[in-house]
């Protein structure tokens, strides 16, 4: 596997909140993952068809627009999916500390427009 | 509850970068939209299909979990849905960053 991918794998891991990421195939297999197989295929099935309507849904609306990536929110963590080309990047973020690390990065957005 | 879509739409449109504001009923079938008609139609019955869509598998994952908004990035826009009881809200806005 290409060093390109592994050190964005080991970059979303990092995320805030991360507690898990997924590398799929354009096969729908998931060919890297932070989790035990099961969970990952699951996810990997499962967000599949729900990307390719996303992305289908893009282009019908706004013709040369495209899908960058889906943000899914529950009670309990952001689901995060990504495609490119054929693979597909799944990152599961716990709300808490996402939500935490936004509003920090909020606040010193503030800051510094601030100091203009 | 059309005291409350009201509501919902004067907040969202204040912002600086929202191109558009759709309230959707549980058929699909736009209620209030700032927004072109043809277009509205054309967003109402996409993200009412996406969204049960996301929704079911919400659930499927894990059955005491909820979806409670889906974002959609694009390269010119952001799509944001959010279901309510009795209707979704779709806001179409300019990304900030």
């Amino acid at each position: 596997m290409s060093s390109d991918i592994e050190d964005m794998f080991e970059r979303l891991l990092k995320l805030p909140g991360a507690e898990g990421a997924i590398l799929v195939n354009g096969e729908g297999i998931p060919i890297r993952t932070s989790m035990d197989v099961m969970s990952s295929q699951k996810y990997a099935g499962k967000m599949t068809p729900l990307i390719k309507m996303a992305r289908s849904m893009i282009r019908d609306v706004e013709p040369g627009d495209d899908l960058s990536y889906l943000r899914l929110r529950t009670r309990r963590n952001e689901l995060m999916v990504a495609a490119e080309n054929d693979h597909m990047v799944i990152l599961i973020q716990n709300n808490a500390l996402l939500d935490q690390a936004r509003r920090t990065s909020a606040q010193s957005n503030r800051f510094v427009s601030k100091g203009k | 509850m059309s005291a409350e879509i009201e509501d919902i739409i004067k907040r969202f449109q204040n912002y600086p970068n929202v191109v558009g504001i759709i309230i959707v009923d549980l058929f699909a079938i736009p209620i209030k939209t700032t927004m072109d008609y043809n277009l509205t139609v054309h967003y109402a019955t996409l993200v009412s299909n996406l969204l049960s869509k996301a929704s079911k598998m919400v659930h499927s994952l894990d059955m005491t979990n909820e979806l409670t908004s889906l974002r959609l990035r694009t390269s010119k826009h952001e799509v944001v849905i959010v279901p309510e009881e009795n209707f979704f809200i779709i806001v179409v806005q300019n990304p900030s960053e």
